[in-house]
């Protein structure tokens, strides 16, 4: 083994390992996720590239592994000479638009990455007018609000024209919680968890038909300052003050209602995983790397995603319940109680308690970019968007961002699960309600 | 008056360890959305605020207007406790 160092990973990295192991089992690919720039004109590539590179390079932890430390606990080994595998970084050229655009990015996405140590890839798309720079991430190494504070640590650093060596050493490391609080945590979890086996399964979408395939496909759903102005005030209105994110879910959640019971899946209720980010600080680069988040369950019963207003009631009390109850922050603590456990068994252990389904689908709105600069090498940023992979099951995903007063939706979803009509219909009752 | 300002004080200093931000750069007429509060910290806040003023605030008839700032939210508070 080369010479390496250790990061000690948390309770909810070990989680993210395990839906990445999960996903790969399913899919033959791990849970990874894309970010993208889009730029007005075209960006210097060779320029581009070589600065990549050498950025890149600074980074050693991008090469690293997740193995056991001496504890026994798992760990990111972090590389100490500098590893050979390089980042891919390819350029591409498109005649056609925004489609043409959004499948030579997925391409990228549905490709796994080229070895074990290898955790990131760039892609540049540009057809003439407009560039996408897309970095794909292993979400092993980054939450997405990570993946966005590593791209503004790049930015940054071309602007300057300094290279800064950014020393792992200074990274936050996990908080440490001890044995006792672990398990009071994991018992009010248990509390809180306790309605959820009393009324039924989730509900989802069958995979047994589509295990094996790894393409997942993406709808993007871009709204202007007009629209977004309006999404905002309807959602004060309808939601209150300050409860975007409540709206939004509730919004997601109806129209997801509306494809399912087409389907007549209608027997259990709907479990809505919804990521929060756990940083206090959006731009706080001590916390670039690795995962800071925890989960909300959200619970839905179909009679009740029929009407919008019923929604926005349930989740608004589900949501205040949850923080009041501190279950964002008991899972992080409790997941710690998970990490001595190999992956095949906390594989395992979350479909038995899910019942195989994770969730009905995946929800998060990841709020305003940590990278919202204006300019990128001498050209307009329009836009930044996620384009994330999605645990499988349940493989399907509806994501919000905020990028400069503009909100985005991405649905994401594994090849098959939906038919063309039904994400065409999904697509079109969003940007109904929303817009 | 002074009971007033250290309900505001107490909300100042919530919201900058929410934030991770120095209690000075937060302005006490300042939208709480452009403070950089979003609906988590805006829940959490609510409870901190139930929790250390024992308060119901949902059933206290509060409006959209009171959450505008720390200072109105920090009045209506004073308020409901006088109540």
């Amino acid at each position: 083994m080369d010479s390496s160092t250790c990061y000690p990973l948390s309770g909810i990295d070990w989680i993210i390992h395990a839906f990445d192991h999960i996903t790969r089992q399913a899919t033959g690919i791990g849970n990874k996720s894309q970010v993208v720039l889009e730029i007005d004109g075209i960006l210097p590539i060779d320029e581009l590239t070589n600065h990549l590179r050498a950025f890149i390079k600074k980074h050693p932890i991008v090469h690293g592994f997740s193995a056991r430390g001496l504890n026994l606990k798992p760990c990111w080994r972090i590389p100490i000479r500098e590893y050979s595998g390089s980042v891919t970084c390819d350029a591409l050229h498109v005649d056609g638009g925004t489609e043409a655009i959004l499948s030579l990015l997925s391409d990228s996405l549905n490709k796994p990455f080229h070895s074990k140590r290898v955790h990131l890839a760039f892609r540049i798309v540009s057809n003439g007018s407009k560039s996408f720079l897309a970095m794909t991430f292993d979400h092993r190494l980054f939450d997405a609000r990570g993946a966005e504070l590593f791209l503004n640590l790049f930015h940054d650093e071309l602007c300057t024209g300094k290279l800064a060596s950014h020393d792992w050493q200074d990274f936050h490391l996990p908080h440490r919680f001890g044995l006792h609080e672990k398990v009071i945590a994991l018992w009010a979890l248990g509390g809180s968890l306790k309605p959820l086996a009393d009324i039924g399964s989730p509900i989802g979408f069958p995979i047994s038909g589509i295990r094996g395939n790894s393409r997942f496909v993406f709808k993007k759903i871009s709204f202007d300052e007009q629209q977004s102005f309006t999404i905002l005030s309807r959602s004060c209105d309808k939601a209150g003050y300050l409860m975007l994110m409540p709206y939004l879910l509730a919004v997601s959640t109806h129209c997801m209602h509306r494809i399912f019971e087409a389907r007549d899946l209608n027997k259990g209720y709907y479990l809505i995983p919804v990521t929060i980010d756990m940083r206090k600080s959006k731009t706080d680069r001590n916390n670039i790397f690795f995962n800071h988040t925890s989960f909300l369950l959200f619970h839905i019963q179909p009679n009740e995603a029929d009407s919008l207003e019923t929604l926005v009631a349930v989740i608004k009390r589900q949501f205040y319940k949850y923080i009041k109850s501190e279950f964002h922050q008991n899972l992080c603590k409790a997941s710690y109680l998970c990490q001595y456990m190999p992956l095949f068994m906390l594989d395992k252990m979350i479909n038995m308690w899910s019942r195989n389904k994770i969730g009905s689908f995946c929800f998060s709105y990841l709020g305003e970019s940590a990278c919202s600069e204006a300019r990128f090498m001498n050209c307009n940023v329009r836009n930044l968007f996620h384009m994330p992979r999605l645990p499988v099951p349940p493989g399907i995903g509806i994501f919000f961002n905020h990028f400069r007063n503009r909100i985005n939706t991405f649905i994401s979803c594994l090849d098959g699960i939906l038919s063309e009509e039904e994400m065409t219909r999904l697509t079109h009752d969003l940007t109904a309600l929303l817009s | 008056m002074k009971q007033k300002s250290n309900v505001e004080a107490l909300l100042v200093q919530e919201v900058a360890i929410m934030l991770n931000i120095p209690t000075s750069d937060i302005s006490v007429d300042k939208p709480l959305h452009e403070l950089g509060i979003d609906s988590l910290s805006f829940i959490e806040l609510l409870v901190i605020i139930e929790k250390n003023f024992n308060v119901n605030l949902s059933e206290s008839g509060i409006t959209a207007e009171d959450f505008q700032s720390i200072r109105k939210l920090a009045s209506h508070i004073e308020k409901i406790k006088q109540e």
